[in-house]
């Protein structure tokens, strides 16, 4: 996929192309159509300006161009790209968004600005992080695009699917809006419980660790230090008591967001808790090292006895804003 | 025949006098003590005296790999090879350094050349 950057700069060097073409054939007359659209149609009509936004397609573009220029078929008109155009790609109606998303953008781009050579008003709003709506004014050309397939809000719309995206088109009094949502990224939150009763376990229990730090978005740092504790945890669960479960959630405390990681046992206890948190017992698997390290690793660490015996341990590791 | 094949199991390279094993994801407890006894096994066969355990796709090492990483360590000694343990992930040592694990007792080195170079003197 083509980032903007690279878009403009490819989008620079293709003009420079263009402007030869027109300089050697000294028509610069406005095209109206795509050239594509024509084709289909049989009808008039010059060239899809916004194609130079297609390094792959450019060549063929031009190619075909040239042949029909050369031809001196009178029905190719060749819509020159002066400065005021190119300002407008630099700096027009759609600049802003090409920051936001630039991969959605390089796909729409071309459209719009097709649309905005055939007298089309557009404007693009980004209602969502992941909604953008396009308002295209001028309604008669609207009609003609949208009726004919292959015309640029087809394209537009089919070159959204292929993103994943949903469009919807909703006429509006002074021409069309297009509204486009793509797969939004709303996740919910994520609430696994795991039992442990096996020391393959501890592994699954290190995989949704990673899972959902990846999908809260916590840094490296404290994704390592997540794993080392479900790590720890999990294997104390299943060489200490057997068996238990170990949850991990996706939750707010005061208002901030944390990953709350929780071992349930059934298990005998821990015996010299006060020793052990205080590094003065060391069992010869290393459970105190284990259990120092997780309280070490995170934000809030408890230990508690569970009514029926056995231990529930809860760790606590606050989601940091990223600056 | 066919049986002995088991899946997810650590590679150990024997390249001339080195033993190399690249970890590449957190070992389960059994593969780690299993690992142990494979690489003990292939050194006691005497072609290898540099063993370096590469760590740099592990995104977490925890107190039973430390111990297992030591106790690898103490062995290969015992037998008289050198070894090191290669290209710890920054927030993996930071992660030790909390975990109140700042010395692994275990020699380290930056990248697999600087631990070939630095042993390979050692012997």
């Amino acid at each position: 996929m083509i980032s903007a950057p690279e878009v403009l700069v490819k989008g620079a060097l293709i003009r420079a192309r263009l402007q030869y073409i027109g300089d050697r054939y000294g028509q610069v007359a406005r095209g109206k159509a795509e050239t594509d659209v024509s084709d289909k149609l049989g009808a008039s009509h010059g060239i899809l300006l916004a194609s130079q936004w297609y390094p792959a397609e450019v060549t063929d573009h031009l190619d075909h161009l040239i042949t029909e220029f050369s031809r001196g078929d009178p029905k190719f008109t060749w819509h020159g790209l002066g400065a005021s155009e190119a300002r407008t790609l630099s700096e027009g109606p759609l600049a802003p968004m090409m920051k936001k998303s630039p991969e959605l953008m390089a796909t729409h781009i071309p459209r719009l600005y097709t649309a905005l050579y055939n007298g089309l008003q557009v404007t693009a709003l980004q209602k969502e992080p992941k909604c953008i709506e396009y308002r295209f004014q001028g309604r008669r050309m609207l009609q003609h695009h949208v009726e004919c397939q292959g015309g640029f809000i087809e394209q537009c719309l089919a070159a959204s699917g292929a993103l994943g995206a949903k469009a919807e088109i909703n006429p509006a009094r002074d021409g069309l809006r297009v509204l486009i949502r793509w797969a939004s990224q709303a996740k919910q939150r994520l609430c696994e419980s795991i039992r442990v009763d096996a020391e393959n376990r501890i592994l699954d229990c290190r995989n949704t660790m990673r899972r959902v730090c990846k999908s809260m978005g916590f840094g490296n740092l404290d994704l390592v230090a997540l794993m080392t504790c479900v790590s720890e945890l999990a294997r104390n669960t299943v060489n200490y008591a057997g068996e238990g479960t170990i949850h991990i959630e996706d939750t707010e405390r005061g208002g901030k967001r944390c990953l709350h990681l929780r071992a349930e046992d059934k298990g005998p206890g821990i015996p010299h808790l006060q020793d052990v948190m205080e590094g003065n017992y060391r069992s010869s698997e290393g459970l105190g090292r284990g259990l120092i390290a997780v309280k070490r690793l995170s934000d809030e660490f408890t230990v508690r006895d569970r009514p029926g015996g056995g231990v529930s341990i809860e760790v606590v590791k606050y989601l940091q804003e990223k600056p | 025949m066919y049986d002995d094949f088991e899946e997810g199991i650590i590679p150990i390279i024997r390249l001339r006098k080195v033993l190399l094993v690249p970890i590449q994801v957190p070992p389960s407890d059994s593969q780690a003590q299993h690992l142990l006894e494979r690489i003990l096994k292939d050194l006691r066969r005497g072609t290898h005296r540099i063993l370096i355990i590469d760590v740099s796709s592990l995104d977490m090492i925890d107190s039973y790999l430390t111990r297992i990483f030591y106790d690898i360590a103490q062995a290969a000694k015992s037998l008289g090879v050198v070894s090191g343990l290669v290209g710890i992930q920054p927030a993996v040592a930071i992660t030790l350094v909390q975990m109140g694990i700042g010395k692994l007792n275990v020699q380290t080195f930056l990248n697999l050349d600087d631990a070939i170079e630095c042993l390979e003197e050692r012997l």
